[in-house]
């Protein structure tokens, strides 16, 4: 072989899915994804907030005095956490309620002493580990840190009576983890963490090459300056991730901040059966790049705002010029182009950078998982019998090549798997998962044996590339 | 997809430019050398016909006949049974300043330019190239990488031409200078024929082969280009080179391949291919068109063993 043949470099693990704008779920689904994909953990985020006790905590003074006085739940509650309210009570004098709902507290001669107390009552009846600290003279401070990592501790409102003690944010933040990319090509790390912002935004610390990129990367929740955010579509594997809800632009919205792609391009070894001989390839560069808001979706070569390349040096963001991401594509202005059979080309996503916005850009190798279509698609698409979503696309409009990057997804219902009845042109679902209508296309491994599913009736009728099969119980799974 | 061999006769000679008839006798020889057949003599030319490639059984009659003005001579592509024909491209010849052209024959296609030159000498003449053939059609060879969609059509006649004209001074880029053809090129698809628009435009699906680019305008004047090569080492990709029009892929060039890059023009260089059951072959290949963005390599021999039949395809996938 000496030409190339574009095939599309296809990694060990995909994931997909698609989660609710809001931080938790964001989160949470890429806490799934990503080590599944092959990244691995490096940093647990604890979601924490204080509560500050500027001019001191309060204290009692004895002597006991008996019987003492039954007390109530306090309302406001001194402190709350979540669901949970806590109310202090003087031991010399008073007495809680017994069933009263909320917790309780003993103040004590000492300021300190009762903070300590009521670190214990919040350690022992919330998800958090509370601490009392002393700042300086009367300031004290109350620490609370969720006792699990990740996104299960972010968001639990916590306040202060507003007399006595102020919590930092009302809420708990910085829960969420830091991952690492898979080996295989340049590592990176990413952390996602749920902070407090104006536009309920989601942040992604990233560190590209042992440094920080001078773009900071977030989308956003809430909607605000984004129009309807719906769901967003996740998109994972070992070397990198996309994150977004429709297009950059929307009427009355034109920057929305909704999508984000970081990916470690495939450096093709001298042994890769699909390169020529003749293609060498620097498979020790590093090399990864990211694209953010406003630079992604509407493009297949990315020179807007929000894009940073790191190749074997720091990390640069990029203005119009210089070595910013690209695609490559046969070059066809204007409308689709097409094969002799009619059908848009299809080919695997080599990708070009350079170091920065004053270099020039080389072809570093292909994207993981990814195909670049010669028109613009919207919709999933069958490509080698695997599933491949749309990603970022253009138009030949303006005198460019109109392209659709495109990213392999796991099959519909990978991993499901049930009995059924083969009979002939009809294969009938009796257990398993019900049966959809994205499964066409897709694999599907009935009695041992792999097929491609051609139709999809209803939950329990499909057809596959096979209607000359008569079996009753037969296993089914999706690979 | 992968390097469409023809496994056939592949002709590089010098053909004399001092006298029109010095230069219609070297092509002549070159011609049938190639194995094309004579069809008929005409006033002071021939018409040819081209050989069809295995597997494949399309041809093109090619007229080859001086014009009779100042020692132009006119190429003129037919369809193989002449109810079609292409616009007229010319080669100056006796000129004394063209003292030889060059040419590379195959069975389904030729080549024909000024050693060592993209464009004529001769001041307010441009005709200093020509190229025309017949593109090998996929036949249904699908690979294991493509996207097995879509029909084929029936194809009954298939071929194109280039060349950049004879305008005082307008030079139109062809196959010598450039992947992309501009003014002066047409194209047949059974039996009709297409002309090219009186247009620049690189929108208008003008005659090519597809090279690789960014997928934004690199034809905006203020682009900033960049080579196609590989970080660090700075090797070009290579390649089919994929011949099409009006924005769809019809075929590829015979015996020949892209890299993505400027090459130096005319220089010849031995590759190794091997075939799909791994024996492995070589050939030369000239750098026929060198341009930023694609340089096209021609074979100037058939490889040099991996079997008689065209279909080898190098061991790659068609797609």
């Amino acid at each position: 072989m000496i030409t190339d043949p574009f095939a599309i470099a296809f990694s060990p693990a995909r994931k997909y899915q698609q989660a609710a704008p809001d931080q938790f779920s964001i989160i949470s689904a890429l806490a799934s994804m990503l080590p599944a994909c092959g990244w691995t953990v490096t940093a647990l985020y604890y979601g924490s907030c204080s509560i500050d006790y500027q001019t001191g905590f309060p204290a009692v003074t004895g002597p006991p005095i008996d019987p003492k006085r039954i007390v109530g739940c306090s309302s406001p509650a001194f402190v709350t956490v979540g669901s949970e309210g806590f109310t202090p009570y003087n031991p010399f004098t008073e007495q809680p309620a017994v069933g009263a709902p909320c917790n309780f507290f003993a103040l004590d001669v000492v300021s300190f002493v009762g903070l300590q107390n009521l670190a214990s009552a919040i350690t022992a009846a919330t998800g958090f580990d509370a601490t009392a600290v002393s700042v300086a003279g009367p300031h004290l401070r109350l620490d609370l840190v969720a006792k699990l990592p990740g996104p299960i501790g972010n968001a639990v409102g916590v306040q202060g009576d507003g007399r006595w003690g102020l919590s930092t944010n009302g809420q708990t933040v910085g829960g969420g983890y830091q991952w690492e990319s898979a080996a295989g090509a340049a590592t990176y790390r990413v952390a996602a963490t749920y902070q407090i912002n104006f536009a309920a935004s989601l942040s992604f610390d990233f560190l590209i090459n042992g440094n920080l990129p001078l773009q900071n990367y977030s989308i956003s929740m809430s909607g605000n300056n984004a129009g309807s955010v719906d769901r967003y579509s996740i998109l994972t594997n070992g070397y990198g991730f996309v994150i977004f809800d429709g297009p950059d632009t929307q009427s009355g919205y034109p920057y929305r901040a909704v999508s984000l792609m970081a990916m470690a391009p495939y450096r093709p070894p001298i042994t890769d059966p699909q390169i020529p001989k003749y293609e060498i390839f620097d498979t020790s560069a590093y090399a990864v790049f990211i694209c953010g808001a406003g630079s992604f979706r509407s493009q297949t070569s990315w020179y807007g705002p929000g894009v940073t390349t790191s190749l074997d040096g720091d990390a640069n963001t990029y203005a119009n010029k210089g070595g910013f991401p690209r695609i490559l594509a046969f070059r066809a202005p204007g409308p689709p182009l097409l094969t002799q059979s009619g059908v848009p080309l299809v080919m695997g996503a080599y990708v070009m950078f350079g170091q920065g916005p004053l270099s020039s850009a080389y072809v570093i190798g292909k994207l993981y998982d990814c195909a670049i279509v010669h028109a613009q698609v919207t919709g999933i698409l069958i490509i080698q019998g695997q599933r491949f979503l749309p990603i970022s696309s253009q138009g030949g409009n303006n005198a460019g090549t109109a392209t659709t990057l495109m990213m392999c997804i796991p099959p519909a219902h990978a991993g499901s798997s049930g009995t059924c009845n083969f009979l002939l042109t009809a294969v009938i679902r009796l257990t398993g998962d019900p049966w959809t209508a994205d499964m066409v296309g897709g694999p599907i491994t009935i009695g041992g044996k792999p097929y491609v599913v051609t139709i999809f009736r209803d939950d329990e009728n499909i057809q596959v590339n096979d209607d000359t099969v008569v079996q009753l119980g037969l296993p089914w799974s999706i690979p | 997809m992968g390097l469409a061999y023809t496994h056939r006769t592949i002709i590089k000679a010098t053909l004399r430019a001092d006298a029109s008839a010095n230069f219609r006798a070297d092509l002549d020889s070159a011609l049938t050398s190639a194995n094309w057949s004579i069809i008929r003599s005409v006033t002071n030319g021939k018409v040819y016909e081209s050989v069809a490639a295995p597997v494949s059984t399309l041809k093109l009659r090619l007229l080859v006949q001086d014009s009779g003005a100042g020692g132009l001579i006119n190429f003129q592509v037919l369809s193989a049974d002449e109810t079609v024909s292409g616009i007229v491209h010319t080669i100056l010849t006796g000129n004394g300043l063209v003292p030889t052209y060059q040419t590379i024959v195959g069975c389904s296609q030729m080549f024909l330019s000024i050693p060592g030159r993209v464009t004529t000498p001769v001041l307010g003449h441009q005709s200093s190239s020509f190229a025309c053939g017949v593109p090998s059609l996929p036949y249904g060879t699908a690979g294991p990488f493509c996207v097995a969609e879509g029909a084929l059509p029936l194809i009954t006649d298939c071929w194109w031409s280039c060349g950049p004209g004879d305008a005082t001074f307008f030079y139109a880029p062809d196959f010598r200078s450039a992947p992309r053809c501009f003014v002066q090129y047409c194209f047949s698809v059974n039996r009709v024929v297409t002309v090219a628009p009186d247009s620049v435009d690189p929108t208008q699906g003008m005659l090519g082969l597809f090279f690789l680019s960014p997928t934004n305008n690199i034809d905006y004047s203020i682009y900033v280009a960049v080579p196609i090569i590989t970080y660090a080492i700075g090797a070009p990709l290579y390649i089919d080179a994929l011949i099409g029009w009006l924005w769809q892929i019809q075929g590829q060039l015979w015996d020949a391949f892209q890299q993505t890059n400027a090459q130096p023009l005319d220089t010849i260089a031995v590759f190794q291919d091997s075939d799909v059951y791994g024996r492995t072959f070589t050939f030369p290949a000239q750098v026929w068109m060198s341009s930023y963005y694609s340089s096209l390599r021609l074979l100037t021999q058939s490889p040099s063993a991996g079997g008689e039949m065209a279909y080898i395809y190098g061991g790659g996938a068609r797609g």
